[in-house]
């Protein structure tokens, strides 16, 4: 390519940059295209990090369920399949929307744009609901992440105070030897519940809804052997599990917080920017020419979307 | 000179106004949406109903991996991108599976000794858990006004041969 | 407020020919700027910061090796505790690669230069550029914090467990947050190149018309896209496992401390190439333009920079040979390693044949150029035997690694660093420094360089083990030859910084392109407009080494042009 081919180009570069520059192409670009190309490959750049950035998440996930097995086992029948497959199900839809936002936007389709953003919005708020009644179900059983992994102390304190009260049933002091006999085998012939069988792991955590942050453990153990099939002597027996079986449990909550917790957040970055993107939409700062902004949170939330998509099948499929 | 050059081009192919982007029809993107949620409906339906053992596993991601790359290909419009953003996506999935796969051909490496070790001291439960549990437990059963004077402090319980990992393992999946 | 501007004016005068550094006026107007050149000086002025900062703690511990604390009483060192000097070589080594190698090039002379070699007004992202100094800001704060809460004493590496529960120091969550948020700086910058180099390019600069730095610099933001995010991840999960124990690295709680290190190295050693690269490409440009001769092999370097930057992510494991990690793994690493000398030579070699019948000019530049060269091919050459896993067991974690890593990175990136700020010097200020200052600075720097860390390679091949605060008496000569050249070395920085100031009070006009250079930069006035040229003239590249019709004026000391670039390259 020769000086003389190219001088007519430099020349039209030199005059566009005095006049016909929209207001919103920035002053280092020649043209909409340029800008909007930038735009893309940057924020693929940046999906990339984030893919990796999980990836981490995803390499620990690999080595410790390769490594615990049964705590993955374990801990999986505590998550309540229905509220993730709900989840996963608000996000596919809101990641629907998001899509036809963007095409709203495209077409000049300013009210629809705005409606759909809203939508896409609420999906995040919905999402970030259900995520938060599965946290708090975990919590109120000591099934948090790290230092907030209480629950084989507080089931051992279960055991011990209903020895202790002598109510110890015939079926309770059947069950429990069966148990210390031979591992979950024998645990899961005594009580169909663990991961087989979709309603009752799924009814489970809904029960855990119930608000029952101050009742005395007591009565906690009480109310859960009532939904547990009258078989386990507390929360954990009636899924099956002893004390031993949720210490080896620990493991998955980490993952499980850790992953999740990562997701949610940026879930909530992902919401901020649509609300962003909702107010411009509604200045009518977008129109045909220029939508580079829905089309990058869209990038974004779908990326959301993405992730949680392998989130949900490896935490509470197993 | 052949090298591209994307100044010049989009100096030259200069006309005001609209980027060059694609827009994806509604049609496609519904027929998108009803086919994501028929595959979750298949993930749950498979993890629940059949039994593969590790298998199941290898379907979930088969599913999950199907519907990714149909939110990348039609929400994310990939199908319609510069290659470049192509190339970052899937330099950033082979980056990971690197990751992943080195860091995991060395964690396992270790698997005979640990096994070893397990079968000459039978004491399965690692004391860290537990007594960092029990020292949080207490201050939760006092704020759900626990008796906790009737909670023993005993040692963890004792440890069953049959509960190795392997037996733990594959437990679950006989039944 | 008005001292930035008013210092300014007096040394630019009230009427100077307008330029990025008098566009406009106030603190405010840096702080809020997005022009990539007045970041690039703001990074410039952190960096040196950190530097300085990093610098002391490294005198620190020299002048605490001084004597064998042996002979001294238990815990009474030559000037301090045991404790003290664990938190102040983590605080060397930490400030020194989070805040200043791994941003240092890029990020302040590439953020001021890579617009300009392309030929374009400014980089694709003005705001995020402004944003990712911030968090760089930001990080730098976090770290201020770390040493105010006790400072830290695990080492830049943060290895668990050590790190996750034991170490009794405040500063360890605020320092790994930091490097967390540092992490987001550098892969914001890395972005913000990429889509650069990308869309911005000048008309007539296909991919083999850009500048050799520019190439690095790409290869540099590959690794920073790739790597970065893991750091993220495993620092999240470090502060984590410090704070709620959740037991990812723990054993006892059925975590893998290995497995820290996997995910930690997998970054960190693709840093060392985040830190090597950029430094490669500014040698480049250095080698090329003193020898007022076209590069030789431009595609070779250019290619051998992506090479770098690929093998790179396959050998992280060579930092863990003696941490437990399976043989199978370890050879597969070594093996690796080694390959990553063929590159590395590609471009020692071709920097050779760029000088053989050039005619050489030994400008300050050009002395870290070719320093460069001497320091980092020994520095290359002592990695053989680290990489080698027998050797690497008895050399493991001894002085002889720090020698190594120090020659790489001190005489490999600290050097290009200079001898860029050097090159860009004029053009950045628009003011030419002294050339004897200059001189004996470099003499100073270089033999006091030579001086610290030699007799570091010998004593580690004795045995002495890094990061050990009490050392045996047979240590004592090497020790103290080691220390000397350190405090030869501060007195080189000193004098280089004096010499910096100085030509900015009273330094010389510098012409456009006073080095005889042919990448655009030199083809726009010093210091730039603040849209990098002069718009009705924007520039039009070709090859960037075209030194066949480039002249020197003797009276203006300025070089100039005589007939347009060339689009064609002999080779």
């Amino acid at each position: 390519m020769s000086q003389v081919e190219l001088s007519p180009a430099q020349a039209h570069d030199a005059e566009n940059a005095h006049h016909d520059h929209p207001e919103w192409l920035a002053h280092h670009f020649d043209t909409p295209d340029q800008q909007n190309t930038s735009a893309k490959m940057g924020m693929w750049a940046f999906l990339g990090t984030e893919i990796l950035m999980f990836g981490g998440l995803f390499c620990a996930y690999a080595i410790w369920r390769a490594n615990h097995y049964d705590a993955f086992w374990i801990g999986h029948v505590y998550l309540s399949t229905a509220w993730g497959a709900i989840n996963t199900v608000v996000l596919l839809i809101s990641s629907f929307t998001m899509a036809w936002a963007v095409r709203a936007a495209q077409l000049n389709q300013r009210s629809l744009c705005v409606g759909l953003l809203a939508l896409t919005f609420l999906g995040g708020c919905g999402f970030m609901v259900i995520k938060t009644i599965e946290y708090t179900g975990k919590f109120e059983h000591g099934l948090g992440p790290g230092i907030w992994y209480t629950a084989p102390a507080i089931s051992k304190q279960l055991d011990a105070m209903a020895e202790t009260a002598g109510t110890a049933s015939h079926a309770d002091a059947e069950a429990a030897p069966a148990t210390e006999a031979s591992g979950p085998a024998a645990a899961e012939s005594a009580n169909p519940v663990p991961g087989t069988s979709l309603p009752s792991s799924a009814a489970a955590p809904m029960g855990m809804v119930a608000p029952a942050p101050v009742a005395p453990v007591g009565h906690d153990m009480a109310a859960h052997s009532a939904h547990g099939h009258g078989e386990g002597h507390n929360y954990y027996a009636a899924h099956g599990h002893t004390t031993e079986d949720l210490v080896t449990a620990r493991t998955f909550f980490s993952i499980y917080f850790g992953m999740t917790a990562l997701h949610g957040l940026h879930v909530l970055v992902g919401m901020a920017l649509i609300l962003w993107v909702l107010l411009r939409a509604r200045r009518g700062e977008f129109s045909a020419e220029f939508n580079t902004p829905v089309d990058l949170v869209g990038l974004y939330w779908h990326l959301v979307d993405l992730i949680w998509i392998f989130l949900f099948p490896l935490l509470y499929l197993i | 000179m052949s090298h591209s050059n994307e100044h010049a081009e989009h100096a030259a192919g200069h006309d005001h106004g609209e980027a060059h982007q694609h827009v994806v029809p509604l049609s496609l993107l519904s027929g998108i949406l009803v086919l994501l949620l028929i595959l979750t409906g298949l993930t749950v339906f498979t993890a629940r109903e059949l039994h593969f053992g590790e298998w199941n596993l290898v379907i979930a991601m088969i599913i999950a991996c199907a519907k990714g790359t149909l939110v990348v290909l039609y929400f994310m419009h990939m199908r319609w991108e510069k290659m470049f953003n192509a190339i970052a996506l899937i330099t950033a999935l082979i980056f990971v599976t690197l990751f992943i796969s080195v860091s995991a051909l060395d964690s396992f490496q270790y698997e005979d000794n640990i096994n070893n070790y397990r079968a000459a001291n039978p004491t399965r439960v690692p004391q860290a858990i537990i007594s960092d549990a029990e020292v949080r437990a207490p201050e939760l059963a006092a704020e759900t006004g626990a008796d906790h004077e009737a909670a023993p402090s005993t040692p963890a319980a004792p440890a069953k041969e049959s509960h190795e990992s392997g037996d733990g393992a594959a437990a679950p999946h006989a039944g | 407020m008005t001292t930035t501007q008013s210092s300014i004016d007096t040394i630019y005068g009230p009427d100077a020919e307008p330029n990025y550094l008098n566009a406009e006026r106030g603190l405010w107007s840096w702080l809020t700027t997005l022009d990539h050149k007045r970041i690039g000086i703001m990074y410039l002025m952190g960096i040196l910061g950190s530097f300085a900062l990093g610098g002391f703690a490294a005198i620190m511990v020299r002048t605490e090796h001084l004597s064998s604390a042996a002979t001294a009483a238990a815990d009474q060192g030559t000037i301090m505790t045991p404790d003290t000097y664990n938190s102040m070589f983590t605080l060397h080594g930490a400030a020194m690669v989070f805040l200043f190698i791994i941003p240092g090039i890029p990020a302040a002379l590439g953020n001021f230069i890579l617009p300009v070699l392309l030929g374009a007004k400014d980089v694709a992202f003005p705001r995020l550029n402004l944003m990712s100094f911030y968090l760089w800001m930001g990080g730098a704060i976090f770290f201020v914090m770390a040493l105010l809460m006790g400072g830290l004493d695990t080492g830049w590496t943060f290895y668990t467990p050590y790190s996750s529960g034991h170490s009794p120091f405040g500063g360890v969550v605020p320092a790994v947050f930091g490097a967390f948020v540092l992490g987001f700086s550098s892969i914001l910058t890395a972005v913000n190149f990429l889509a650069t180099m990308h869309t911005l390019r000048a008309p007539g600069m296909g991919w083999f018309e850009m500048p050799l730095f520019c190439w690095s610099l790409y290869a540099t933001a590959v690794i920073q896209i790739l790597a970065t995010p893991v750091l993220a991840i495993t620092l999240l999960l470090l502060i984590a496992e410090r704070v709620l124990h959740v037991g990812i690295f723990d054993p006892a709680l059925g975590g893998d401390p290995v497995l820290f290190q996997h995910f930690f190295w997998f970054y960190s050693h693709p840093a060392v190439y985040i830190m090597i690269l950029p430094a490669m490409g500014v040698v480049s440009e250095l080698i090329a333009t003193y020898s007022h001769k076209e590069i030789f092999g431009y595609k070779f370097i250019a290619f051998s920079s992506l090479a770098i930057a690929l093998l790179g992510f396959l050998v992280w494991g060579h930092h863990m040979f003696v941490s437990g990690q399976s043989a199978l793994a370890g050879t597969i690493f070594s093996l690796i390693t080694f390959t990553i000398a063929i590159p590395s030579a590609v471009k020692v070699f071709n920097w050779l044949a760029t000088m053989y019948k050039g005619s050489i000019e030994l400008t300050n530049g050009m002395l870290y150029g070719l320093s460069f060269i001497w320091v980092f091919s020994l520095g290359g050459l002592t990695g053989l035997p680290l990489a080698t896993m027998v050797t690497d067991v008895h050399l493991h974690d001894t002085y002889f690694v720090v020698a190594h890593f120090h020659y790489v990175m001190v005489g490999g990136t600290v050097f290009a660093f200079l001898g860029g700020l050097h090159h860009w010097w004029p053009k950045m200020f628009g003011k030419m420094a002294s050339r004897l200052g200059g001189f004996i600075a470099w003499v100073l720097i270089f033999g006091g360089f030579n001086l610290t860390f030699f007799p570091q390679f010998l004593m580690g091949s004795q045995g002495m083990p890094r990061r050990y605060w009490h050392y045996q008496p047979e240590f004592h000569v090497y020790h103290l030859i080691s220390s000397i050249g350190a405090y030869i070395q501060l007195a080189g920085f000193i004098t280089l910084a004096v010499v910096l100031l100085q030509s900015l009070i009273k330094g010389r006009k510098a012409a456009a392109n006073p080095w005889g250079g042919t990448t655009l930069e030199w083809q726009t006035t010093s210091p730039p407009p603040h849209l990098n040229f002069d718009e009705a003239n924007m520039p039009v590249a070709g090859n960037p080494y075209d030194y066949e019709n480039i002249e020197h004026n003797a009276d203006d000391d300025e070089y100039v042009r005589t007939r347009p670039q060339s689009t064609a390259r002999s080779h």
